[in-house]
């Protein structure tokens, strides 16, 4: 299975409306993991592409 | 490419393509009027896509943690944030963000309304009528913003008479536990103060999926009155840690839907930088007018997308 699909599939899996519904601790671990390890690369890349560009910025920036 | 995802009460196709699309605008538009266009990205989510608002709300908080740690990457703040301010308003904002969830949770559990024969669940209407509402209040104030700039004395900021006066209330509140804050210079301010602005921004957090920043920050160097690099660091610090909790509580009622957050993610990011630049082609009169025609624009989407739900309008939205 391809990670887009296991992706899809606990998308679709929850369903918190459900008797006895539980979150499953993998999605909460992923939608909490994902954003934060994208987010710190891509802030360093960020950083990266500014150097090499030399993109100074002003104050408040 | 399509991919679909089923939450309670609806299920919904999303083009992945159009997303993108989605997203990359929505970042432009958060480059050119920061928070403001923020704002649009849950309303829009469910105008275009029917994402159902407590999926959309979930997800942009998901989003904004994302967004937050990109931030602490960028801007290097742990040398810089008072820590004991962050600790203190993040109880609130927690409390807060938790109390937002619920009152979220409470709107997705109800039961359908019947309006001119037509059924509508409650989440979807409240939650359109407030998203109007705000709108139209913010696109109203942004367009004033825009003509009395230029009349308005500059070393008074953009505070109001009426702001300067509630301001210098909070500051000299005199209600115990005070606390003092040495890193931001600050030698005694009511506890309650801090807790109250943190659960206020947490509040809107949890329930509207919108960013605190726009709360905090003022709240920080108006009322407070941190230095603003202390200030920044601390809301950058204090905005990753809540929007932690915020997804958490999100995640355990299943408000997330994950590939809507890595695609608006990665691609409102992109456009994010792209507005930045662009934003500086244009005059801060001409962008403030901007806003106020897209947010007035998105009100007139939310009527027509209610009425359609009603069946007042002859075509389907």
């Amino acid at each position: 299975m391809s990670p887009f699909e296991s992706l899809l599939r606990m998308a679709a899996d929850a369903d918190p409306m459900g008797r006895g519904f539980q979150a499953q601790p993998r999605y909460i671990f992923l939608n909490i993991a994902v954003p934060v390890v994208l987010g710190i690369l891509l802030g360093a890349l960020t950083k990266v592409i500014e150097k090499m560009l030399r993109i100074r910025k002003k104050r408040g920036e | 490419m399509e991919y679909w995802a089923q939450f309670p009460g609806s299920a919904y196709h999303v083009n992945i393509l159009e997303l993108i699309i989605f997203g990359f605008t929505v970042g432009i538009m958060t480059g050119f009027w920061g928070v403001g266009g923020r704002f649009l990205m849950t309303p829009l989510l469910n105008i275009f896509f029917n994402i159902p608002y407590n999926v959309a709300v979930g997800s942009d908080i998901c989003q904004m943690l994302g967004t937050s740690s990109m931030n602490m990457v960028k801007f290097k703040v742990m040398g810089t944030a008072d820590y004991k301010l962050a600790c203190w308003m993040m109880m609130g904002a927690i409390g807060g963000v938790e109390c937002g969830a619920q009152m979220l949770e409470f709107l997705k559990s109800a039961n359908e309304l019947i309006l001119v024969g037509k059924p509508l669940r409650l989440l979807f209407l409240v939650f359109s009528a407030i998203y109007a509402a705000l709108l139209f209040w913010i696109g109203t104030l942004v367009y004033g913003e825009s003509k009395a700039a230029s009349q308005r004395p500059k070393e008074m900021g953009n505070l109001t008479d009426f702001q300067l006066d509630v301001t210098a209330r909070l500051q000299t509140l005199h209600l115990p536990p005070m606390i003092s804050l040495p890193v931001s210079g600050i030698q005694a301010v009511s506890f309650w103060v801090v807790m109250g602005v943190g659960f206020l921004a947490g509040l809107l957090i949890g329930f509207l999926g919108v960013g605190g920043s726009f709360i905090v920050l003022p709240a920080l160097i108006y009322i407070l009155g941190c230095p603003m690099g202390v200030a920044l660091s601390t809301d950058l610090f204090a905005s990753l840690m809540v929007m932690g909790y915020g997804t958490f509580s999100h995640s355990l009622k299943g408000n997330i839907d994950l590939i809507l957050v890595v695609v608006l993610f990665l691609s409102s990011t992109l456009g994010m930088h792209v507005g930045t630049f662009g934003v500086k082609r244009f005059k801060g009169s001409r962008v403030r007018r901007g806003f106020a025609l897209i947010a007035y624009s998105t009100v007139l989407l939310l009527a027509l997308k209610i009425s359609s739900a009603l069946g007042l309008v002859p075509f389907a939205f």
